[in-house]
């Protein structure tokens, strides 16, 4: 039995790790080129994301993805991670796990917009 | 399964085949306190969720199993409101069972 209280005092349970698999917003900066590769890999395409912030802001962390929808330079997208990225017709049974499934044409916070593909509102980091 | 606030809306037209017509939230997690933990995602939403809203949502692969079809690339899902705020970590009724 706790003693009353302790619960709120000191967590009984050791912190889960960090939530790695989350549906999260980037802009393909860039294209992977590979010849040597996994068979399954075969022709899908692989962009280069740098992950953004709910606020637009670049987080510093980038991710390899299988592009699933046709996103360009520049493009903002959304990214599934984990065992998630396989469940498309293209990445099905493949050696993936990040598939960027959308294209972002917008997005607000709490009624503010602050992205659009036709002009970034906040952000001022996206590329040209 | 995790609670989180709506915080934001995401539009996008071109998306993968299965997912037409679904709603995309921003969602800021939060702990049992309701205080905002770790940093803020995407998901799909199939609680008719709005700005504000207190949710409970499921992350991983299991998040796509809240969608129709189910074979679709989504890693976190709103499943659910959350009406009554109380939390049981601070409630009287939250004692150890005899």
């Amino acid at each position: 039995m706790f003693p009353a209280g302790s619960i709120l005092s000191e967590p009984v349970l050791p912190r889960a790790a960090k939530e790695e698999t989350n549906l999260q917003i980037g802009e393909v900066v860039g294209t992977v080129v590979s010849t040597i590769k996994d068979a399954r890999i075969g022709s899908l395409k692989l962009q280069i994301v740098r992950l953004l912030s709910e606020r637009c802001a670049p987080t510093g962390a980038y991710v390899v993805a299988v592009d699933a929808v046709g996103a360009g330079h520049g493009d903002v997208v959304l990214v599934a991670t984990g065992s998630s990225a396989r469940q498309t017709e293209a990445t099905d049974g493949r050696p993936t796990d990040a598939t960027i499934m959308a294209i972002v044409d917008s997005w607000d916070l709490d009624g503010q917009l602050i992205y659009s593909s036709e002009a970034t509102v906040v952000g001022a980091h996206l590329s040209p | 399964m995790k609670l989180g606030r709506v915080i934001g809306r995401v539009v996008a037209t071109v998306r993968t085949h299965g997912l037409e017509g679904r709603i995309f939230l921003v969602v800021q997690p939060l702990d049992g306190r309701l205080e905002p933990e770790g940093a803020s995602l995407v998901m799909c939403d199939v609680a008719q969720s709005g700005q504000g809203d207190v949710v409970f949502w499921v992350g991983g692969r299991e998040a796509a199993l809240a969608l129709e079809p189910f074979f679709v690339p989504v890693d976190a899902t709103v499943v659910g409101n959350v009406e009554d705020g109380s939390s049981s970590l601070e409630s009287d009724r939250c004692t150890s069972p005899a």
